[in-house]
């Protein structure tokens, strides 16, 4: 049996995870092992999309060729894997979906958000797939910041109910134009994330911090909104508010889950609290360089 | 018992007249009311979006192959969620199977089809335009038996569409203009050009939509050509490439004789001249 620790949580699993922090605790929060799945869910409430249903508790998903999850109670992910499957593929769409529900079950609201260490906080990059989250943080990584967490980020409100963030797992996931982009080696074969995908694997466990910490500002990468240069806008609250609810994580979830009420207070309050910028960038050419300047130097204006 | 033949797909090789008759539908049932970044039809086929909405997956972890098994299911999934009776799906792919040999356009939620076909010696020149590219670059991809369409960049599959396998203009027509397990309506853009009343009108039966006296006539005026590239000089158009400077171009029948050389045009017909002799192009 493995224990890690990943998103907050400590993790209990008869799965080898090289992505999680390896760690020893006394009980787990969520307990990963292999068995048979429900064929379905029953009872009310039940919203069915393709390949995939849930309710408040349950979800049930099934990635054909790969594995069916089944995540339950905020505290049990079943995974069965299908004949013939490959082992980073059913880890990689366990520690997308099932732990993004298990997390919603939690109560719990993941961001769709790289973050670096600033100071006593961190700050956040939001965007959809291929936006350039990863790509930011690794350059910043490369010119000496730390990392604080890839592709998702997870709010919840601590002790003292002040709004927090904590980081995934300790790996940073690239396309494998983004090396070439950063000045990087290009990786081996062996860190490929799927067999037959262009994305690499890069850990960084001996970095990795998992105390949560406060958001000091969000920078929105915005892959739609194209103009001839690097520029950055302040956003107000409302336009904040709007593009931060979009970047929810596994959005279909909050709804299917029920979990409106709880994402509109934490994003409401994150949008309140925190500095929201948008960065837009030309379509063409290799932008990182100018982006990491322009966000240094509205990082010391808005200190 | 709830209607589920509800997608009425709008099939084409692109620059054939498919968005023309998209703005012609969200001005009939706007009451000729047409802006063009706000079309009242139903996405494309090869959305990122409507496939993720659907699947709750991110959908750049996975292979083509496997989304395109996976389509079929989204597609019934998309007719069983709205409660209007019709909806319009724009599709460049090519009429395919998967690599479960099943078809990637699924039988079980389709109405009907229209498809709508263009002479290719307009296609090219048309075509280039769109992707910001040369007419030769266009035609070797309109006689490429795989051609395809949003092919993820270095090999990112990041693109806000998956990639659609058109196959070539002919292999495109063929596969949209066998004997497929539904209606379909083949439309020349010629033909719209020409009569486009009649044409629309025949289009509007096709589909089964009724309309009020004098609808079909408003919404046809709203949905010039000359308003189209106007509303797309003021505003912009959402669905125009990245790298291109305008969606609606010229939109006539014949230009190609201004634009095409002897080569570009020899080398269209010998690759198309059977299917272009079928559709009266020779």
């Amino acid at each position: 049996m493995y224990s890690y620790w990943g998103f907050g949580l400590h993790i209990k699993s008869d799965i080898e995870f090289p992505e999680l922090l390896p760690v020893t605790f006394g009980s787990a929060d969520l307990s990963i092992y292999q068995g048979k799945v429900p064929r379905q869910l029953e009872g009310e409430n039940l919203v069915k999309m393709v390949k995939v249903s849930m309710n408040e508790n349950e979800y049930l998903h099934a990635v054909p060729g790969v594995a069916d999850y089944y995540a339950s109670n905020g505290q049990e992910i079943c995974v069965e894997a299908h004949p013939g499957a490959d082992e980073k593929s059913i880890r990689l769409f366990l520690l997308s979906n099932a732990i993004a529900a298990i997390l919603h079950q939690r109560n719990r609201i993941p961001m769709h958000a790289s973050a670096i260490c600033h100071e006593d906080g961190i700050v956040l990059f939001c965007g959809r797939s291929g936006a350039g989250k990863s790509t930011t943080v690794t350059t910043f990584q490369k010119k000496g910041s730390i990392v604080f967490s890839d592709d998702v980020c997870v709010l919840e409100n601590d002790n003292n109910g002040e709004l927090v963030a904590l980081p995934s797992y300790p790996m940073i996931k690239l396309w494998e134009d983004s090396f070439a982009k950063i000045g990087l080696e290009t990786a081996e074969e062996k860190y490929k994330i799927r067999p037959e995908l262009a994305k690499y694997a890069r850990f960084y466990h001996d970095e990795f911090d998992i105390s949560p910490r406060k958001i000091k500002q969000v920078y929105i990468l915005d892959p739609e909104n194209r103009t001839d240069n690097v520029e950055i806008k302040k956003l107000g609250p409302l336009a904040g508010f709007k593009l931060l609810q979009q970047n929810t994580y596994r959005y279909v979830q909050m709804n299917g889950m029920k979990k409106r009420n709880i994402h509109f207070a934490m994003i409401s309050k994150l949008a309140a609290e925190v500095p929201v910028f948008q960065i837009s960038r030309p379509s063409h050419g290799n932008t990182i360089d100018a982006v990491i300047d322009l966000i240094n130097a509205n990082l010391l204006h808005h200190d | 018992m709830i209607n589920t033949e509800k997608i009425v797909w709008l099939a084409s090789y692109p620059k054939s007249g498919n968005t023309w008759f998209r703005a012609f539908l969200t001005a009939l049932l706007g009451d000729g009311d047409l802006r063009i970044n706000e079309m009242k039809t139903d996405g494309i086929f090869s959305s990122r979006g409507i496939f993720e909405n659907c699947t709750d997956t991110d959908s750049t972890y996975l292979y083509d192959s496997e989304v395109k098994n996976m389509m079929p299911e989204v597609f019934e999934h998309q007719a069983c969620c709205y409660e209007k009776n019709k909806l319009f799906i724009k599709i460049h792919d090519a009429y395919t199977v998967n690599s479960k040999g099943m078809p990637v356009v699924p039988r079980q939620p389709t109405l009907c089809a229209l498809y709508f076909i263009r002479n290719p010696l307009d296609v090219a020149g048309s075509f280039a335009n769109h992707n910001n590219g040369t007419i030769d670059e266009a035609i070797s991809l309109m006689n490429d038996n795989q051609g395809c369409l949003a092919r993820q960049r270095k090999n990112l599959n990041v693109n806000n569409q998956f990639k659609q396998l058109m196959l070539s203009w002919s292999g495109h027509v063929l596969s949209w203009t066998q004997i497929l397990p539904f209606p379909v309506l083949v439309i020349r853009y010629e033909d719209m050009l020409a009569d486009t009343y009649r044409i629309f009108a025949n289009a509007i039966e096709f589909m089964n939509i009724p309309v009020a006296p004098g609808q079909i006539e408003k919404a046809i005026a709203a949905t010039q050509f000359e308003k189209l590239q106007q509303q797309e000089e003021a505003d912009g158009f959402m669905e125009k490439n990245k790298k291109s400077k305008s969606f609606f171009r010229k939109g006539i029948a014949g230009g190609w004789e201004n634009e095409l050389t002897a080569g570009q045009i020899k080398e269209i017909i010998d690759h198309h001249g059977e299917v272009m002799a079928q559709y009266h192009y020779l």
